[in-house]
């Protein structure tokens, strides 16, 4: 589903990814973990088609075409979906009015009718519940004045809305409470199928105990250094990430 | 001694009629247009050296071709139309000029007078002419401001209108009535020709009268006119009044409004104002505090995106002790448009105890646009709270990002945001009829910019 391969990517001259390759396939969750700085949320970013970045040399294909030709809004059209590490606060947009500006952009995009109002309102309370984001968020500003928390929760809620095929979570489980990490896990869990794929960056194996990633992936200094399965998360959570930069640096 | 480089003819024409023709000096009205006829032939044009000109540009105002007898006639259109279906309200329309209350005099509860000014000043007279021109030529309290040689403002069209007398609406609302319904005036300017229409409005509230007013300014069709309305609001003791403003004309056109507001005791005045259209658009909102304990709410958004120019003036007089105003505005402007927004609080040595905020902040949607923003706070009085800020700024690309990555396209997203911005002022007003007026103005405008361009998003 998706291929990177060498990707070099520079922020104002800075290197920061610096060859970074990765295959993900349909069904699969893959798990990024690596420290701070290394490069996850960048890499999200140029996923996602965030400017201000320069992709310098290697490529991105995603369901066999070039996704660096693809405008943010096309991509968002064609699956892919950025649950943001900081999600933005957009004061003066109502949530529920954005979230069917989203819902029914992504569904024209695809030749289909857009949901009227009943019946998205209907729709949005029952992913709502489901992601226990309480009612009266949907009708302030979007994420603004949110706690952390309810932050990440409106990111799950637009995640299980518009079901995404690749779903990229840049540490949603950060600043969240134990009951609200199971929310994320099962957004997680639900969307799981065949034809989809999920790229969870997270800094703590307690997610990844509930989602069980297919595979894990070590990122330090722009690069992925080691990629192991779900036991390597464990080995991380035990060891910290010393003995593989050292062994990089050997 | 600065010469003006044009040559003004139809205020030429305009004054060389007056010259012409003598009234009846005993009678009131004519005794107050013979003041202005004599103020207006030493008034100079506004020019940029004057404080109160100095951002708004007017000289191509000068240089239309207008043509200064009213045309067209009061009922050549449909009006009904006009008014906002979701109100029921009593309907006035002020068509060229000429004004009309649509509904059944014989219907209005006793005490309520809805007339116009021409016909009030014939068969209302003692009414009319013990309030017309009260507002408009108050003075207020005596601050110890030094007296400046330069000349920081032009009356020119306050007198250019007072010295025509023209229709308007006249409202008056006796003691201790609360009208229920709205009051909704629709002032169109019909036809394609290029007028100079004027219109002055009165509207009197008693002591503890209630009353909501809706106004609107729209054109029919596209024409280089000129508007030039004046309005007088005299608000008693214990009265209060709910203002909706909105001023949609075409982008052709040019508008100036004078609104003069005395508040009395304890009164309470709220204006929510839609500055969106015309290609000159001005607003001079001048009020006074004649009594203690009075309230005056105003908020507003302008929108400047099509070339134009939109210039709000406000000047609040605290004058008496314990009064509080609040005043809120926010613009929204794009591709070679103006905002000029100055904004005047004076509180004079004796009124202690003032509340007084003033903000306007102001989204620059693309940078080939402007905003001249000048707050003023002048304060004699030791004992006050007042405030006051400006900001202009851009929407933030982080935020276009987010919408973009949720499917959103960029010039929706722009627009989404924009609309955002003001929002804080339009989720503020109370009529649910008129925010949903001024929230769809304000989606088609902004379409109609996005589809040129003017949220910045073709490259
Ligand atoms: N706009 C920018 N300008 C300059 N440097 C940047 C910019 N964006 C990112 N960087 C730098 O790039 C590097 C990678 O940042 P990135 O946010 O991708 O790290 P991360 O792996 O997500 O870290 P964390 O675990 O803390 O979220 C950091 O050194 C960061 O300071
Ligand atoms: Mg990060």
């Amino acid at each position: 589903m998706l291929t990177i391969n060498d990707l070099k990517v520079s922020v104002e001259d800075k290197d920061i990814l610096k060859g970074l390759s990765l295959q993900v396939n349909a069904g699969e969750v893959h798990a990024i973990m690596g420290p701070n700085g290394s490069g996850k949320s960048t890499l999200s970013h140029v996923l996602a088609g965030k400017d201000g970045y320069q992709v310098t040399s290697g490529s991105i294909t995603y369901n066999g075409s070039d996704l660096l030709d693809l405008e943010t809004e096309q991509r968002a059209h064609q699956g892919i979906f950025l649950a943001m590490q900081y999600p933005v606060e957009l004061p003066g947009v109502n949530n529920m009015v954005f979230l069917r500006e989203s819902y029914n952009a992504i569904r024209k995009s695809r030749g289909e009718d857009e949901l009227d109002s009943p019946a998205f309102i209907k729709l949005i309370r029952e992913k709502a519940d489901q992601v226990k984001l309480p009612g009266k968020l949907l009708k302030r500003s979007v994420n603004s004045g949110f706690s952390g928390g309810e932050k990440k929760r409106n990111e799950i809620l637009q995640m299980a809305l518009l079901e995404p095929s690749l779903a990229i979570l840049d540490e949603t489980d950060s600043g969240l409470d134990i009951d609200a990490l199971r929310i994320v896990a099962d957004g997680v869990n639900q969307l799981r199928s065949e034809d989809r794929a999920m790229i969870v960056v997270t800094h703590y194996q307690r997610l990844l105990d509930y989602i069980k990633p297919d595979v894990v992936h070590v990122l330090a200094d722009g690069k992925i250094i080691k990629t192991g399965d779900f036991s390597l998360a464990r080995e991380l959570e035990d060891k910290g990430y010393g003995w593989l930069l050292d062994g990089e640096a050997a | 001694m600065t010469t003006v480089a044009n040559n003004a003819e139809w205020l030429q024409a305009f004054k060389a009629e007056l010259a012409e023709d003598d009234g009846d000096s005993s009678d009131h009205f004519d005794h107050l247009r013979r003041q202005a006829i004599d103020a207006l032939k030493s008034e100079p044009l506004p020019f940029r050296t004057m404080e109160r000109w100095r951002y708004t540009p007017v000289d191509a105002l000068f240089k239309l071709p207008l043509n200064i007898a009213i045309t067209g006639a009061a009922n050549d259109i449909e009006h009904s139309d006009l008014f906002n279906p979701e109100v029921d309200a009593y309907r006035f329309v002020v068509s060229n000029g000429h004004a009309l209350f649509l509904g059944n005099a014989a219907d209005l509860p006793e005490g309520v007078t809805f007339t116009t000014m021409h016909k009030g000043m014939q068969e209302n007279q003692t009414l009319a002419s013990r309030y017309a021109g009260t507002a408009m030529r108050h003075q207020g309290a005596e601050n110890t401001v030094t007296a400046s040689p330069v000349q920081k403002d032009s009356k020119l069209f306050q007198y250019l209108n007072q010295s025509a007398t023209p229709d308007g609406v006249f409202i008056h609302v006796a003691e201790g009535i609360q009208l229920e319904k709205p009051v909704e005036i629709v002032f169109v300017k019909t036809g394609d020709q290029a007028d100079l229409l004027q219109s002055h409005n009165l509207v009197v509230l008693e002591k503890n009268a209630a009353m909501t007013l809706i106004e609107k300014h729209v054109d029919e069709k596209t024409s280089r006119s000129f508007c030039n309305n004046q309005s007088e609001l005299i608000i008693d003791d214990h009265a209060s009044m709910k203002h909706y403003y909105l001023q949609q004309q075409e982008t052709s056109s040019w508008h100036r409004d004078g609104i003069h507001r005395i508040q009395a005791a304890d009164s309470q005045y709220q204006g929510w104002f839609g500055c969106c259209g015309s290609q000159w658009c001005r607003l001079e909102m001048n009020a006074f505090f004649t009594g203690e304990n009075a309230l005056s709410e105003v908020q507003g958004i302008q929108l400047a995106m099509h070339g134009q120019v939109n210039d709000i003036h406000l000047d609040m007089h605290h004058d008496e002790p314990n009064c509080h105003s609040e005043q809120h505005f926010r613009g929204l402007v794009a591709e070679k448009s103006k905002i000029v927004f100055d904004g005047n609080i004076t509180v004079s040595q004796d009124a202690q105890k003032t509340i007084a905020h003033l903000s306007d902040n102001n989204l620059m949607l693309t940078r080939n646009a402007e905003v001249d923003a000048k707050p003023q706070l002048e304060i004699y009085a030791d004992d006050v709270q007042c405030s006051h800020g400006t900001s202009i700024g851009e929407l933030d690309e982080q935020q276009v990002f987010y919408l973009r990555s949720r499917g959103i396209s960029e010039e929706r997203a722009r627009r989404l945001l924009s609309i955002g911005y003001v929002s804080e002022i339009i989720e503020k007003i109370e009529l649910d009829a008129f925010r949903h007026e001024m929230q769809e103005l304000l989606e088609r405008q902004l379409q109609a910019s996005g589809a040129k361009g003017a949220l910045g998003v073709i490259e």
